[in-house]
């Protein structure tokens, strides 16, 4: 599913404006990302939550090449899904 | 940030109410919870991707789960520390680096860099463990590393009394200084130093290195001079030694009066054979002036020559002369200073014993001859005032310092030696220094600075490393704790034992693909071998039972042995011919469409019923000709005997004998019994 097909369904379903609800659908995802990178956490109730895991540092030896690599450290972005969204997906199979 | 706060924030910033932007934030989710219930997954730009998996329980359930990808400019936000650094190839003895931050000066925000520090810059110091010091005290070991980083620093200030401007050959060793000091009770010979450095002070700057290295060995040499007389004519006069330098002082003090010593009456054996020359020549002078007739125009020569046919009168005046001459001290303007100071050494110790032996007191003419002989001998040898300390070389060896070698002394000394090192300064060094040209001598070394101290260790242990080019700044560090911490061991030890396992896992999964296609290759071996040597051809066979039944023509004439040769003709087709046929079973034996066969297991005799009616099928054989004879043999009474052509597909082509046609089967029966 893409973007816009998400967003005609949410348009079509909402009482909202075309117009608004495209802004405040980019705008909502736009906020997510903020508070992620700065608050480093960000929930949704019933979908899930993000987190950044830090990933630190470690060495890694390379069978190819038959060395040590250091591969450097990372922050990386977490999704976790709630289990009412997880229910919720599994429930469709039965 | 919750769900609430988001829904505020877009309240307050799109002044709508929060109850419509709250239904709006809950039709997004679960818009997008039905697409992942559905399994598709949900693309949002600029945001990420929802990704739909399918996993299995323990119990091999399957269930959905989500996994959230985001796009790469989200990502690079998020990791903004952590984006400018790559992974590096490590090399052994190498530690972990350290996080530095680092501001950006685009973005204003605090990034990450490594600095990486190898164990063998930071504490592998094999050159400075080799010649650190024994004594574990933390003094001595800053004492040390101070005096390490101050070599290599090449800082090029001069200390006043080490190092006068790269002079540091010509510095006296403390031995020796103590050993005047104690003789003498004056610091004479430390004052060089400051001399030199007054010398070198009010020398003009623009004058060369070698100019003034010139004046500071002239200076250095005159001081050396004057100390050394001053020392002999001191110790002469004070041989009591000095208590407070103790027994070593004492004997290196005997050692050193006996080296004084020996040189005086050197000195004074020198200074008599001066004086005797002197003396000759003026009385020669003297013999020249007053008798003018016998003088030509050399008169040394031929005087000294002719000494025998002197007349009486001449001998006379020279007794006179000699006698004047002995008790005046000579002063002959040739005289060098240092025969000047050698004569003044002789003129005090030597007694005046020694001077009446030379003097003329009946002087003969033979004795006068051998003398002039004598003389005449050294004069030839011209080197003798100033060479003279050169004779008595191995004796100062002997007695005196037990440090330098004598290979040392009889080899010219050069000016790139380092003089400190030995302990003693002689004359004669100065001299040689003096003489040898300035021109090839080095007299600093280029100063290692402390990065080249570092690498030519790196260089040594060979296994430098050389940091990948960071867009930080990555600065060695100087070593300030020599001891290497105890984790770096485990950790060296864990990663030979992660190689060693590697290895071990390469080589076995090598062996047992090699097994594997060994044993691949014997089964496909032994398959060939069964099927050459044990399962013959299937095709001779039949071959050779067609042969078998040429060769019974007597059995034609009674039906069964034809059915008991298609048995055995026949094998696979046992369902047409045979007992057991249920002929619609087999596919490849079953006849062509519109025939139904019917055995006879009475007769022996197989009953074929087509449309038109019944045959009887006698036999089939796979050879036409025989076949034909076998039509041939049948007496049909009126009915017509056919071979017809059967194609079995792989079992090849069959030429059936059939007798007909009869209307119904019992016909058939009837007409076989007849048979």
């Amino acid at each position: 599913m893409n973007k816009n097909t998400l967003l005609n369904k949410v348009k079509y379903k909402s009482s909202l404006r075309k117009d608004t609800a495209e802004k405040l659908f980019d705008r909502m995802f736009e906020m997510i990302r903020e508070s992620v990178k700065e608050k480093r956490y960000f929930e949704i109730e019933e979908f899930g939550k993000f987190e950044i895991l830090h990933k630190h540092m470690y060495k890694e030896f390379d069978t190819k090449k038959k060395t040590d690599i250091l591969i450097p450290p990372k922050d990386k972005i977490l999704f976790t899904p709630s289990q009412t969204l997880l229910d919720n997906i599994n429930s469709g199979n039965e | 940030m919750n769900k609430d706060e988001l829904v505020i924030k877009l309240a307050e910033e799109f002044g709508i109410s929060t109850i419509d932007i709250y239904h709006f934030v809950n039709t997004v989710v679960e818009s997008m919870q039905k697409a992942f219930r559905k399994g598709k997954n949900v693309n949002i730009t600029e945001f990420g991707k929802f990704n739909v998996l399918t996993r299995k329980n323990d119990k091999g359930e399957s269930f959905k789960t989500l996994s959230f990808s985001p796009v790469r400019k989200f990502a690079e936000d998020i990791n903004f520390r952590f984006n400018n650094l790559s992974s590096i190839p490590l090399k052994s003895g190498m530690n972990e680096p350290e996080l530095t931050e680092v501001i950006n000066t685009d973005n204003n925000q605090k990034t990450l860099n490594y600095t990486i520090m190898s164990d063998k810059d930071k504490y592998d110091d094999n050159l400075i463990r080799d010649e650190f010091p024994e004594d574990s005290s933390m003094d001595s070991i800053e004492a040390f590393i101070r005096s390490k980083l101050e070599k290599g620093t090449g800082s090029k200030e001069v200390n006043t009394d080490d190092e006068i401007g790269g002079m540091k050959e010509f510095e006296l060793p403390h031995t020796i200084i103590e050993l005047h000091n104690d003789i003498t009770g004056e610091d004479v010979i430390e004052e060089t130093p400051s001399q030199i450095q007054d010398a070198t002070e009010n020398s003009d700057p623009s004058g060369s290195n070698e100019n003034d290295l010139a004046k500071i060995i002239e200076e250095r040499k005159k001081a050396l001079v004057h100390t050394s007389t001053e020392d002999s004519q001191s110790n002469i006069s004070d041989n009591t030694p000095v208590e407070e330098s103790g027994q070593v002082v004492n004997e290196n003090r005997e050692s050193f009066n006996e080296f004084k010593n020996f040189d005086e009456e050197r000195n004074a054996e020198l200074s008599k054979i001066i004086e005797e020359r002197n003396k000759i020549i003026s009385d020669i002078n003297s013999m020249v002036h007053t008798s003018e007739n016998y003088v030509s125009e050399e008169p040394k020569q031929e005087i000294s020559n002719n000494y025998e046919g002197f007349p009486s009168d001449i001998e006379e005046k020279i007794e006179e002369t000699t006698d004047n001459k002995i008790e005046t001290p000579d002063e002959t303007p040739d005289k060098t200073p240092i025969e000047n100071q050698i004569d003044n050494a002789a003129d005090s110790n030597t007694e005046k014993e020694n001077v009446k032996e030379i003097t003329y007191e009946q002087p003969v003419q033979n004795e006068i001859s051998e003398i002039t002989n004598d003389i005449k001998e050294e004069i030839e040898r011209n080197s003798f005032p100033q060479d003279h300390s050169l004779e008595h070389k191995p004796a100062i060896e002997d007695n005196f310092d037990p440090i330098v070698t004598s290979d040392e002394i009889d080899t010219p000394l050069r000016p790139d030696e380092d003089l400190t090192g030995n302990d003693i300064l002689i004359n004669e060094d100065v001299e040689n220094l003096q003489q040898n040209p300035v021109e090839n001598y080095n007299p600093i070394e280029e100063p290692k600075s402390f990065e080249d101290v570092f690498v030519t260790k790196s260089e040594v242990t060979a296994d430098s490393f050389t940091p990948p080019p960071v867009s930080g700044e990555s600065q060695m560090q100087p070593p300030v704790n020599p001891i290497p911490p105890v984790k770096q061991e485990t950790y060296q030890e864990r990663m030979q034992k992660r190689r060693e396992m590697y290895e071990k896992k390469e080589g076995s999964s090598k062996k047992t693909l090699w097994m594997i296609i060994g044993f691949i290759a014997l089964i496909i071996l032994v398959v060939f071998l069964y099927n050459y040597f044990v399962t013959p051809p299937p095709v001779n066979n039949a071959d050779n039972t067609a042969q078998n039944n040429n060769e019974t023509p007597g059995e034609v004439k009674n039906t069964p042995p034809p059915v008991e040769e298609k048995k055995s003709e026949e094998t696979p087709n046992k369902s047409e011919q045979t007992q057991n046929p249920p002929a619609s079973t087999s596919p490849s034996s079953s006849p062509p469409s519109g025939e139904e066969i019917i055995p006879d297991n009475q007769l022996k005799i197989v009953y074929v019923r087509t449309s038109e009616g019944f045959y009887i099928q006698t036999g089939s054989f796979k050879d036409k000709s025989v076949a034909d004879s076998k039509a041939k043999q049948i007496k049909a009474n009126g009915k017509t005997v056919a071979v017809k052509e059967a194609d079995l597909g792989e079992k090849g082509i069959y030429y059936r004998v059939r007798i007909g046609l009869f209307k119904t089967q019992e016909e058939a029966k009837e007409f076989a019994s007849g048979l």
